[in-house]
């Protein structure tokens, strides 16, 4: 009883090295998809024809399960899987990816933002579908640029949907289970273990569950503090 | 939308064509393990020329229960989804509509829970279940897939719903109808990419979602990533029979997709641009 499960992760190694991946590998998540989820949506919205079309061609990744998508890319990350020799192709050492310690983190990071980036690119869409015309022709009248009408119209006018998709992928890559199951199981050693990753295994593979329910409050400490910040963000200043 | 040259247009096709081939590349390799033998996926270098098979689909429709997964996946995503929306449509519309004290706080509150991971609450569904004898049930399921969609639903709703202008609404009211009447001739209407979007959402969700399947359904019961996961063991993989599964269970999602394009763009800004 008390606080014994909650003193025993301070004390346990594996905790600490899965809180460092789990920052790292939610980190470049939400960086590379929304980094590349908005390059895709900008360059769909400067084009007329064929608009929705090629977007539900980006969004093709999306609809496969998670764990079809993981395992796809298990065969193409095989040492002797067809990236490496692409890699051999252009004259690059060969890499083990999922089953390095170095690289598997940065595997399944591709593999997440080949899935997930076409759902930031679909709302940043939307958004920039929202923005009426006059307002760039008035900046044209003005003389603004390509780089003026990203950067002082586009932008400013996609920071409450940056921070909806924000806040979506945030809680969506913290408790990603499938992709991790499908590559890597958590392994080698413990180099892709995240800390939901970890809960599931002590609270439902090893049956330790008072470890395992005192891990998942501290995750759900963390995604409710992150996700109430987000969202006072985004709620009108009447509504807390 | 920003207005550039022909130039221009060209080469930003070229790039979403040359950034498409590279979201592609994993498909086409799906499809072709789809239709490969075992030696041929497993080859290096890879075979390029090689005669299709249709073996793994055959293997998979007709000899393994894959079928049984599907019915599963479609009553659990079908019924949750529409439960979801049943239920979401008037908690939105009436957050959004309605004057009531702690309005805002519910509607905190609701959204709220989406921030708890899953896995807080399994445990507790699990034992609950156990009691209930929910365990290993299609009911089970669905209402593990409305308790992981009604929050995020409701909220988009709401989102939508605000967005919509009040005046035709009044107008509406004031030439008798009742407020049922109003949300379902004028506002359901108004709103529908938004309604469509939601309801993609809530569908793919649950058609995607594995850890709760995985946790609380058997053989008979189990939905399809579930069925899929079950190729993977200690000694292989079967590859062609997850690709082909893998694509077999995507068309339906991608059908659907491909019939609202239109409103998905538009719907995707959850009413949150002006």
């Amino acid at each position: 009883m008390g606080f014994k499960n909650y003193a025993n992760l301070i004390n346990d190694s594996i905790f600490w090295s899965s809180l460092k991946v789990t920052l790292f590998f939610v980190g470049s998540c939400l960086f590379f998809e929304h980094l590349i989820g908005f390059i895709v949506a900008l360059l769909l919205s400067l084009i007329t024809k064929f608009r929705g079309s090629l977007a539900v061609c980006f969004v093709v990744p999306m609809m496969l399960p998670p764990i079809t998508a993981a395992l796809i890319w298990k065969l193409m990350y095989r040492p002797t899987g067809v990236l490496n020799w692409f890699l051999q192709i252009v004259a690059l050492p060969p890499l083990t990816w999922v089953l390095s310690y170095t690289w598997v983190i940065p595997s399944i990071v591709i593999t997440d933002v080949w899935q997930w980036s076409p759902f930031v690119m679909l709302i940043l869409l939307a958004g920039i579908n929202a923005i009426p015309q006059e307002i760039f022709e008035a900046t044209e009248i003005d003389g603004g640029g390509f780089y003026a009408k990203v950067r002082y119209i586009i932008l400013p006018f996609l920071i409450p949907l940056l921070i909806v998709s924000f806040l979506l992928r945030f809680i969506f890559i913290f408790t990603t289970f499938d992709i991790i199951t499908g590559l890597s199981g958590g392994g080698p050693g413990h180099a892709s273990m995240t800390l939901y990753f970890y809960s599931y295994l002590k609270s439902f593979q090893w049956l330790r569950v008072g470890e395992g329910g005192a891990l998942s409050m501290v995750i759900f400490a963390m995604t409710f503090g992150v996700g109430i910040l987000l969202l006072r963000k985004i709620l009108k200043p009447g509504e807390k | 939308m920003v207005k550039i040259s022909r130039k221009a247009t060209i080469a930003v096709y070229s790039l979403i064509l040359f950034l498409l081939a590279i979201y592609w590349f994993p498909l086409l390799w799906i499809f072709l393990t789809s239709i490969r033998t075992r030696q041929e996926t497993l080859a290096y270098p890879p075979v390029w020329m090689f005669k299709p098979t249709m073996e793994s689909y055959i293997y998979v429709l007709t000899e393994s229960p894959f079928l049984l997964a599907l019915l599963n996946s479609i009553l659990v995503a079908g019924v949750s989804t529409i439960i979801v929306m049943g239920m979401a449509i008037p908690a939105g519309y009436a957050l959004a509509r309605f004057k009531f004290p702690g309005r805002d706080d519910i509607g905190f509150y609701i959204i709220s829970t989406k921030m708890a991971p899953p896995i807080v609450v399994l445990f507790a569904f699990y034992l609950l279940f156990f009691k209930l004898g929910l365990l290993r049930t299609h009911a089970g399921l669905i209402i593990l897939h409305i308790a992981l969609n009604l929050s995020l639903a409701t909220w988009l709703l709401k989102g939508f719903f605000e967005k919509t202008p009040k005046e035709i609404e009044e107008a509406a009211k004031v030439d008798g109808c009742s407020d049922l009447k109003v949300l379902q001739k004028i506002t359901l209407p108004l709103t529908y990419p938004g309604i469509l979007v939601t309801m993609i959402l809530c569908l793919m969700f649950s058609w995607m979602e594995f850890i709760f399947a995985s946790t609380i359904t058997d053989p008979i019961t189990r939905t399809v990533p579930v069925f899929i996961y079950s190729w993977l063991s200690f000694s292989q993989i079967y590859w062609e029979r997850v690709a082909v599964a893998g694509i077999l269970y995507m068309l339906p999602m991608l059908i659907f997709a491909l019939v609202i394009r239109n409103d998905l763009v538009k719907g995707m800004s959850f009413g949150l641009v002006k």
